[in-house]
């Protein structure tokens, strides 16, 4: 366990995807690699505004209920959260153009290699400093 | 005393020679190193070393160490020579321009190629006008050249003719002298003159060196080249210098008159006797002159003779050309009067209107028709200006050997020609005949069946005796092979008509079988798109009836956009070109709902194009079931890949551990779970993209790259999964090009990946690419077990896999071909392959050059 002051200064990371496999991985993954995550299962609670603002969204493209590329163009749009960087993913490889289009940051097709998604975490994070 | 002396004179001798020997080896060395070959010019068999030694001495600093160019050296040095009567310079120096030896001594300089050289020595040497125009051109250079001109300029043609004229002392050297002097900076001028003393020294020395001969490798040059050979050894410029030396002995004698007045005074018998031999020698010339002008008039006024004929001979030409193309055209007219179906007397009209107007209205005629068992000659009556009344009389004429004209005609297969009747024993009997009906000369030609048998006879009458020329045979003869034609023709009739009636029959047992077709739409369409024909099956499938949709354009069945798109008339000119139009699309029925169609249209010969017929059929539940199917596909394998990543990041996560506890054993495991999970997704992922293939869906995103990098990191990564085979690229070209380029990466990938999969023995897996006149070619050959030669198409398809002879099949799912194929096609490329059966095969595909950029 970190202590609050550690908490306080690890980068956070807002994650949406409905499947509670991957969800899972994102969180073991991330916690593991020293980001401090929280996840949700649908875009819900971003379009709510119900929600610290985090260092970086991971938005899966295909949420149910309401499509990630909405979620990530609501965020762009909203003053508080429009410098928040964004990644999209998706099972669907060509989805990476349409994910530029709605302002995402980045785009990671699924599955992924663990390595890619962190470097490409920090890269997102180093840039938008 | 003596005999020491002796042996001491001996020594010194030997000791010379041994010196000369090895003065005349390093000699020689040297030359050799400059030239890159022994020339015999510095060679010479009887040369005397310190000779050799000092001309090489010249040859450097005037020709080898000039500061000239090179190449302009060489060039100079070819063309100069080639004045020269004696052939050693030019051939050698030919040799050293085109490689055989060094350029000028100069190692670094390229040789020319042959043909480079070929038009210095075909370059001729300007005199009088064009020489003039050269000086005044190089006078009107404002400052001297600071570059020499390239070889073959028109700088240095006229640098040349000026050096030239110099170096040959003729009439215009002081003029081209100045002019070079001008245009060159002084210190290359110099170097010019140099150059040219030393070109002179050559050529001198070789004229007066007999024993001088060609080396070897110009020798061996020359007797491969013949062309070549010819132009350096029979050079006509070679004897200029003779020819220029006498001219100009000749012009001295007249200078003299021009000299100071006391040596003319001085001079002055002997200046008068030469002016006599002169004014003699002028004489004599201007009457030559005379008698050669005479000749050539004589010559001109011959050739003018010979123009004439040929003119009249064109004239006559043109007239046959004009005859026979009346000939032709109205035979075409009689022709088409029987395709018509015109009758027997019109057709031959048409015949006998030709004849007419070719003896301009002088000839009478009449057409012969035998009976069914060759007795006797019936007249086709209408056919021919002969009077009905004449007809009437020789109706039932005999044929027979003892019959004449007409009936000889057919009986012996023969023309027979009466110039006259009154002069053929043989007419008397019907002479009255002729009398009655005012004609002289008779002539019978026989019409031949195919089967060169006579069934009648073509016959022309005269008023008075006339012979048949060849012309009037000719005529004669077109008109009875056109008649023979028509008359077969005419016999045919019969024939025809109980073929129409077996055709008829067919046709409506046709028509029945269109009519209960009711699966099957079949449309019959006019060559202008309208519907001419709507069976029941297409009134079921489209919705409209025959009346109601006969005699509208077959376009409105089609959905609007391909209306829009001309679609129908696509199909239409697809089908005309190429006899068969098909395809699957949308339709649109008359109430507007839409359904898939798959229909094939051919064209209607009858015998030129008269139509189309559409046979169609409704194929919307297949489509519809193909589409749940691709559906199905499609949602099926995105849904696949959502798990399987929480299966690869899972497995990715307990690797990091256990490499950090160094527990290899499970880290080895896991390895192998993460490849199988790698080669599950790609799976996957062919999956989807035969789903985006077959819903049109596969999108390219364009960007500029190497390919030759592309190929390389491709080959390089899949050289890792194989220890038996050998993966080689091979280019001469660099090629970037404008694609998708991990599209193409996937390509690359299937191809060079089938290639190792399907040469189970291992071997080299050879992939090249060229650049072609199409585009940009990738091609991938293996030595593996081919492809029979029935499958070649079918494995570019869907779920497609060569199976081996134990008909064992090979791992994969047999998407890989049919998703490259569809993303070259979707690059506008080609991809194809080359195979023979156990032999290995070579894989291309071809990226267009439109899509690319380089």
């Amino acid at each position: 366990m970190k202590s609050p002051i550690e908490t306080f200064f690890m980068k956070q990371i807002i994650i949406a995807d409905d499947d509670p496999g991957v969800r899972d991985v994102f969180g073991l993954i991330l916690t593991q690699a020293g980001y401090f995550v929280t996840l949700y299962s649908s875009g819900e609670v971003l379009l709510n505004n119900q929600f610290t603002p985090p260092n970086l969204f991971i938005i899966d493209k295909q949420l149910s209920g309401v499509d990630g590329l909405e979620v990530c163009k609501f965020l762009k749009q909203n003053q508080g959260t429009k410098d928040i960087p964004v990644l999209m993913t998706s099972a669907s490889p060509n989805a990476a153009r349409i994910a530029g289009e709605a302002g995402a940051d980045g785009f990671l097709e699924k599955p992924f290699k663990m390595q890619a998604l962190i470097k490409l975490i920090q890269d997102i994070l180093r840039e938008s400093n | 005393m003596s005999t020491k002396s002796e042996k001491h004179r001996k020594q010194r001798a030997n000791a010379q020679k041994m010196s000369l020997f090895y003065e005349t080896q390093s000699l020689h060395a040297e030359v050799k190193r400059r030239f890159g070959l022994l020339p015999n010019f510095f060679n010479l068999p009887t040369g005397n070393i310190e000779i050799t030694a000092n001309l090489w001495g010249f040859a450097l600093i005037a020709y080898l160490d000039n500061p000239l160019p090179s190449l302009f050296k060489e060039r100079l040095f070819v063309y100069l020579s080639r004045f020269c009567k004696v052939r050693y310079c030019v051939t050698r120096h030919f040799g050293f321009l085109i490689g055989l030896g060094n350029v000028a001594g100069d190692s670094t300089a390229p040789p020319q190629s042959i043909n480079e050289v070929m038009s210095l020595l075909k370059r001729t040497l300007p005199h009088a006008e064009r020489l003039e125009r050269i000086i005044e051109e190089l006078n009107s250079i404002r400052s001297p050249l600071m570059a020499l001109p390239e070889s073959d300029s028109s700088m240095e043609q006229m640098i040349f003719a000026c050096a030239a004229h110099v170096f040959l002392e003729s009439q215009s050297f002081s003029k081209c002298f100045d002019a070079l002097k001008k245009t060159l900076p002084e210190s290359r001028f110099q170097s010019l003159l140099i150059l040219l003393a030393f070109v002179r020294t050559a050529h001198f020395w070789t004229a007066v060196q007999t024993s001088l001969r060609l080396e070897n490798d110009i020798e061996q040059f020359l007797a491969t080249h013949k062309e070549v050979a010819d132009l350096l050894l029979n050079d006509p410029e070679m004897n200029i210098q003779e020819t220029s030396k006498k001219v100009m002995e000749e012009l001295e004698s007249l200078r003299v008159g021009n000299f100071s007045n006391e040596r003319l005074l001085l001079e002055e018998k002997v200046h008068r006797q030469k002016q006599e031999a002169a004014i003699s020698k002028a004489t004599n010339d201007l009457a030559q002159r005379v008698t050669e002008l005479e000749r050539a008039n004589q010559e001109i006024q011959n050739a003018r003779r010979a123009a004439l004929n040929l003119m009249e001979d064109a004239i006559l030409s043109k007239e046959a050309l004009r005859i026979n193309e009346r000939r032709i055209r109205m035979q075409k007219e009689a022709f088409q009067s029987v395709v018509n179906a015109g009758t027997l007397d019109e057709s031959l009209n048409i015949m006998s209107r030709l004849v007419l107007e070719e003896t301009q209205g002088a000839a009478r005629t009449a057409f012969y028709i035998a009976n069914r068992d060759y007795t006797a000659l019936h007249p086709v009556r209408g056919a021919g200006n002969m009077p009905e009344a004449y007809l009437d009389q020789i109706d039932g004429f005999l044929i027979g050997k003892d019959s004449f004209t007409c009936g000889l005609a057919v009986s012996t297969n023969e023309v027979i020609l009466t110039t006259d009747v009154y002069a053929e024993p043989r007419w008397k009997r019907w002479i009255s005949v002729a009398d009655e009906f005012h004609y002289r000369a008779c002539w019978s030609f026989p019409i031949k069946s195919k089967e060169n048998k006579a069934i009648g006879t073509f016959a022309m009458y005269f008023q008075s005796p006339r012979e048949a020329t060849p012309r009037d045979i000719a005529l004669a003869e077109i008109v009875t092979q056109s008649a023979a034609i028509i008359i077969s023709n005419n016999l045919d009739v019969g024939k025809r008509d109980r073929a129409e009636r077996a055709l008829q029959e067919s046709e409506d047992r046709l028509s029945i079988a269109v009519e209960t077709a009711i699966d099957f739409a079949i449309i019959n369409i006019n060559k202008e798109g309208l519907v001419v024909g709507w069976n029941s099956g297409a009134e079921r499938l489209f919705g409209y009836s025959a009346s109601e949709i006969v005699g509208k354009p077959t376009a409105i069945i089609f959905t609007d956009e391909d209306q829009a798109a001309n679609v129908p008339e696509v199909e239409m000119a697809t089908a005309k070109v190429t006899g068969v139009a098909s395809d699957e699309r949308w339709h649109k029925r008359k109430d507007g709902s839409r359904f898939y169609v798959s229909g094939v249209m051919r064209p209607i010969y009858n015998p030129v194009l008269s139509g189309f017929v559409k046979i169609a059929r409704d194929m919307t539940e297949q489509k519809l079931l193909e589409q749940q199917k691709d559906d199905f596909i499609g949602i099926a394998s995105h849904e696949l890949k959502t798990p399987v990543t929480s299966i690869k990041a899972y497995t990715e996560f307990l690797l990091e551990a256990f490499t950090e506890s160094k527990d290899l054993a499970r880290v080895e495991l896991l390895t192998k779970l993460d490849t199988q999970v790698d080669r599950l997704t790609g799976l996957i992922n062919a999956l989807l993209d035969t789903t985006r293939i077959a819903e049109g869906q596969l999108l390219l995103a364009y960007e500029k790259f190497n390919l030759n990098e592309l190929i390389e990191e491709r080959m390089n990564e899949l050289q890792r999964t194989t220890y038996s085979h050998k993966l080689i690229f091979s280019t001469t070209v660099e090629v970037c090009v404008t694609a998708d380029k991990e599209r193409i990466a996937q390509v690359i990938t299937n191809l060079i990946s089938n290639a190792v999969k399907y040469s189970p023995k291992g071997g080299e897996v050879r992939i090249q690419l060229d650049k072609k006149a199409e585009g940009v070619q990738v091609s991938v050959r293996d030595n593996g077990v081919g492809i029979p030669e029935d499958l070649k198409e079918k494995i570019f398809g869907r779920f497609y896999r060569v199976r081996n002879a134990q008909t064992n099949t090979y791992p994969g799912i047999g998407l890989g071909l049919y998703i490259s194929a569809a993303i070259i096609k979707r690059h506008n490329g080609k991809i194809w392959v080359d195979s023979k059966l156990n032999q290995g095969s070579t894989f291309y595909f071809l990226l267009p050059y439109n899509e690319i950029s380089n």
